[in-house]
């Protein structure tokens, strides 16, 4: 039985060890649940990067743990229901790549859940790391200071100097992408 | 310079921003971190690549296929604030 099911935004974080560790004194496999927002083919260095990072601190996959995978495809209707697949499926850690399936992991983690823990991370602003768990959520964000995304501006400057018209693909759903385009905005007056 | 806007955070939104980037001149692009986009940065570089336009792209992977430019941070740190890094076509990286 999932009693306490830590949840893991962007990486594998602080509470994965503990976990681990308690499972394993029991002699059980951790099962984690990993959700991608990508195609399983561009997670791939995602992926690789997690077992990897699991591997240097002990953990097997298939001897100590077990991960599910789910991959959205890039077809972010698809999250819930792959959240609610995972939570199914017993995970005991869940990790999710990106802010925006991350939000969406946790509501259905939050309604889905019939134990008493309260799960949700407290409300933080987007584009913050998470140097501590706020209770059984941690991770980290991407951690972009103000005036990050000008930059973006400046290196499109360089290498097309003359360049005066110029498009800007964001996603306004994302708290993130607000400042970005707001950055953005003020780089390209200056 | 005068941006132009393209909202997309569902396929179809992505559809009508790539409708418009084949249609409109630009001199250059810029598609921002957000993982919606990343997880369709396949179509996006596959249209960069049609109208051969600068673009300034989120990822190391979605630069080197198009041949284009990206900047990103590097890895979140939880102290201080992370060092932004250049990264060209070939990989090189600089401050």
């Amino acid at each position: 039985m999932m009693q306490r099911r830590a949840f893991l935004s962007g990486g594998l974080a602080l509470l994965a060890a503990p976990l681990a560790a308690e499972a394993q004194q029991a002699g059980k496999a951790v099962k984690i649940g990993v959700l991608l927002p990508q195609s399983a083919s561009l997670s791939v260095p995602m992926v690789t990067a997690l077992r990897d990072g699991l591997k240097q601190l002990g953990y097997i996959e298939g001897q100590s743990i077990v991960i599910e995978y789910r991959f959205a495809d890039g077809k972010f209707d698809r999250l819930p229901g792959l959240t609610a697949e995972l939570i199914g499926a017993q995970v005991q850690i869940l990790v999710v790549g990106g802010t925006t399936p991350a939000q969406v992991a946790k509501k259905v983690h939050r309604q889905s859940r019939s134990c008493s823990q309260e799960s949700a991370t407290r409300s933080r602003r987007a584009g913050r790391v998470f140097c501590t768990p706020a209770e059984n959520a941690t991770g980290f964000s991407t951690a972009h200071e103000d005036g990050f995304a000008g930059k973006w501006v400046e290196l499109l400057r360089e290498v097309v100097p003359r360049a005066t018209r110029v498009i800007v693909i964001h996603n306004p759903t994302n708290p993130s992408n607000i400042r970005y385009w707001r950055d953005i905005k003020i780089a390209a007056r200056g | 310079m005068t941006l132009q806007s393209l909202e997309v955070g569902t396929t179809e939104s992505l559809d009508r921003a790539l409708r418009v980037m084949a249609q409109e001149y630009s001199d250059g692009l810029i598609v921002v971190t957000d993982p919606f986009l990343s997880a369709h940065r396949t179509r996006i570089v596959e249209s960069t690549n049609r109208q051969k336009v600068p673009a300034v792209l989120d990822s190391k992977s979605s630069s080197r296929a198009a041949g284009s430019y990206r900047m990103a941070p590097a890895f979140p740190r939880c102290t201080g604030a992370p060092l932004p890094t250049w990264t060209n076509s070939q990989g090189r990286e600089g401050g």
